[in-house]
């Protein structure tokens, strides 16, 4: 292998996935003992991440996960009576091989974060969301979510001042979650994200709220009452604190 | 197959479909529906996958087979790669890539032609080996190589001249 050849190599190459591949081998092994090249190849990576962090600014449209999910049939099933059977084999073989494991290795750890819900609900709202029900009525607001079966809520009362815009309802791993927009300023948005505490087991009432930040959004996450609240603003974690109930 | 968590599919994949898909049709839109119907050929096919290492090409091939589909109802597909320019070897420092507003970043990676953008974006995405991007696109891992190394010479050139690099070697338009 000459010096172009493993150039050509190592400009496909990701660290994460190539490492074991043997002809990235050869390039990288040249590379190590080649400064000049080696020095280029560094240069290359830098490059690289540089473009990656870039591509992964671009965010999907809203409510796109939601509605992937809400169109999606059920995935097909095999049809035939002989697979039912041997499924159902397989689905009590399983069954019993997680109680097996769960007893020996105690309880399941929490299935999310509050980064990973606060960056996923931003996710939603960095363009103003498609409501599912407009009204500037809060109460009206609160009795369709009811009807809805979300889960009854108090609107922090700074929160509440605001002008109310609409609800939707959202889903974050397999748990319904309800926004409720406010108007702040002229041309800016207050979100609320409620949601039962089951969907984050991690946290527990009483603790201070959780605060996070994703593209110019800050979040503060905190539980009461059995639920999860989270308030979403552009700017900075003062102007998040500011709507909290504790403020 | 179909035992696999649609949702958890969803939630791990949905995003870098879309970055995919927004790369190859440049339109939100149309990107969306791309996800979209891959989702759904996932629902009423996926359980035809024997082997769950593969779940993750299937989508992202199929992602691409939809979009050619879609392309060639729109206008005949013209391989590119035979009138492709010689690109003269561009040099633009990383710490400028970093500085340059993503907007400016990701026009450059969308403008280039789809047999560059295709596999670029796949190997930006970070999620995939080069071998991987072969199999997803079902070409040869020596095509995927060179596409990648031509493609990151046009991408460069773009980007320079985007920067305001390539006359005046001034620092050009940075953000921030």
């Amino acid at each position: 292998m000459d010096k172009n050849e493993a150039r050509l190599i190592l400009q496909a190459y990701r660290p994460e996935a190539d490492r074991d591949d043997p002809q990235m081998a050869e390039a990288l092994r040249l590379a190590a003992g080649d400064p000049e090249l080696a020095q280029w190849f560094a240069e290359e990576q830098a490059f690289d991440r540089a473009m990656a962090a870039h591509l992964e600014t671009v965010a999907a449209p809203l409510g796109l996960k939601t509605r992937i999910l809400a169109n999606a049939p059920s995935p097909e099933e095999p049809r035939q009576w002989s697979w039912i059977v041997k499924l159902a084999g397989a689905a009590a073989l399983l069954f019993l091989l997680v109680q097996v494991v769960s007893l020996i290795r105690g309880p399941a750890p929490a299935a999310a974060g509050v980064p990973d819900y606060a960056r996923e609900m931003v996710s939603f709202i960095r363009i103003d969301p498609p409501l599912d029900m407009m009204s500037p009525d809060l109460g009206a607001i609160k009795g369709w979510l009811a009807k809805n079966e979300l889960p009854p809520m108090e609107v922090p009362q700074r929160l509440a001042r605001l002008q109310p815009v609409g609800c939707r309802v959202l889903s974050f791993r397999g748990h319904d979650v309800a926004l409720i927009c406010f108007r702040r300023g002229e041309d800016r948005l207050a979100h609320l994200f409620v949601v039962k505490a089951e969907a984050m087991p991690g946290m527990k009432a009483g603790d201070k709220p959780i605060y996070a930040a994703a593209n110019g959004w800050s979040t503060a996450s905190w539980v009461e009452d059995g639920r999860v609240y989270t308030i979403a603003v552009q700017g900075e974690q003062a102007d998040v604190q500011r709507y909290l109930p504790s403020a | 197959m179909a035992t696999l968590d649609f949702e958890k599919l969803v939630e791990d994949f949905y995003m870098p479909l879309y970055r995919f898909a927004f790369s190859l049709s440049r339109q939100e839109s149309d990107a969306a529906d791309l996800t979209q119907q891959t989702f759904l050929l996932w629902a009423s096919k996926g359980h035809q996958l024997r082997d769950p290492s593969k779940v993750k090409t299937w989508l992202f091939t199929s992602l691409y087979r939809e979009f050619l589909g879609r392309k060639r109802q729109q206008d005949r597909f013209v391989d590119a790669e035979s009138n492709a320019e010689a690109v003269a070897a561009q040099t633009i420092p990383a710490s400028v890539v970093n500085q340059l507003d993503a907007d400016i970043v990701q026009r450059a990676l969308f403008a280039l032609e789809e047999i560059y953008r295709a596999p670029l974006t796949l190997f930006y995405l970070q999620q995939h080996s080069y071998k991987e991007i072969a199999e997803m696109l079902e070409v040869p891992i020596g095509t995927v190589m060179s596409r990648i190394s031509r493609g990151k010479e046009h991408l460069r050139r773009a980007l320079a001249d985007r920067a305001g690099l390539t006359n005046s070697g001034e620092e050009g338009r940075l953000h921030g």
